[in-house]
């Protein structure tokens, strides 16, 4: 573990960012990012992989980020934008806006997955190098602290959507396809947050 | 699994009024999961489900070999059908993501080209 950060410093890189996303598999909801400048000697065994640890852990973990990050963003894209341009593109739109957050201007991103951020044509991007990295989430200390932001910031953006639309358990559930929501969603029919092009939502 | 995540798919185009023509069509350079066509567009499908421990979501694991290898069964199978039956053609990939409950089913039609570059 660890080396991905000091070795891309070693290339001459100055402000190594991870980047990752939260919630491409839900039926409801936005996809939300973060992206994150770590200190060296970030504490990174205190984080670990966002999926494995306890969502009390994880309340922890974001603060301890939050706290000693360098710099750090979380952005997302709505379920309006997911089913116009689906979900792989939104949750790389997501952590584009991420990233664009970031303030200083990153010059290096490890971002989780098969794929870089489609850079934008103005902006920061020119001068900005990307490695995608598959698992990084649970390799890459930057990612996962990134992973965890976005985690834990969905989370409660899906805890105002219960207030907001009572009934489906988002709360609960965070929009995921469980028994429950399925039940909710044929009782209740679509909220307005729910993704229409999954099917699942909209019967048939 | 795989068989109930095509059959799954063939139930979401057979709803949306789309024909399956054709299923596992094999050729020497590759296989296509579903051939679809709606009017006089062919759409050529590639089926994916979630595995366990799999990274990611399902349907990013169409690898740059696989898209190509599926646009040569395409290739293949266009040259068995009457070049007048079909004006358009595209490469679509169907997710189907066990739930707890359920399949869901994300649909992307043109996901890539027949060069097999992500669209």
């Amino acid at each position: 573990m660890d080396g991905f950060e000091a070795r891309a410093r070693a290339r001459g890189f100055r402000t190594v960012a991870g980047v990752d996303e939260a919630g491409r598999g839900p039926l409801a909801g936005p996809v939300v990012a973060a992206a994150v400048v770590l200190p060296t000697g970030f504490p990174q065994a205190e984080i670990r992989d966002s999926k494995a640890l306890s969502p009390k852990a994880r309340e922890k973990a974001f603060l301890l980020i939050t706290s000693h990050a360098l710099a750090f963003a979380v952005a997302h894209s709505s379920p309006e934008e997911i089913d116009r341009i689906n979900i792989l593109r939104a949750s790389l739109l997501a952590m584009r806006r991420a990233v664009e957050k970031l303030k200083p201007v990153p010059d290096f991103l490890f971002v989780d997955g098969n794929f870089p951020i489609p850079p934008a044509k103005y902006g920061p991007w020119g001068a900005i190098r990307q490695e995608p990295l598959v698992s990084g989430d649970s390799r890459c200390a930057s990612v996962m602290a990134a992973s965890i932001l976005a985690k834990v910031t969905r989370d409660r953006m899906m805890h105002e959507y219960e207030r907001v639309y009572p009934g489906y358990g988002f709360a609960s559930h965070k929009g995921y396809p469980t028994k429950a929501h399925r039940v909710a969603l044929r009782m209740l029919g679509p909220s307005p947050i729910h993704r229409k092009t999954f099917r699942g939502v909209v019967p048939g | 699994m795989g068989r109930d995540a095509e059959e799954a798919v063939c139930a979401y185009l057979g709803k949306r009024g789309i024909r399956i023509v054709e299923r596992n069509f094999r050729s020497r350079g590759g296989e296509i999961d579903i051939i679809a066509r709606e009017g006089e567009v062919l759409a050529f499908v590639e089926v994916r489900f979630r595995e366990e421990d799999g990274h990611g979501l399902p349907e990013e694991s169409v690898g740059a070999v696989k898209r190509r290898r599926i646009a040569t069964a395409a290739r293949a199978y266009l040259a068995t059908v009457p070049p007048d039956s079909w004006r358009e053609a595209r490469f679509d990939v169907a997710a189907v993501d066990g739930g707890d409950c359920g399949p869901v089913i994300r649909y992307y039609p043109g996901a890539f080209d027949a060069k097999g570059k992500i669209l």
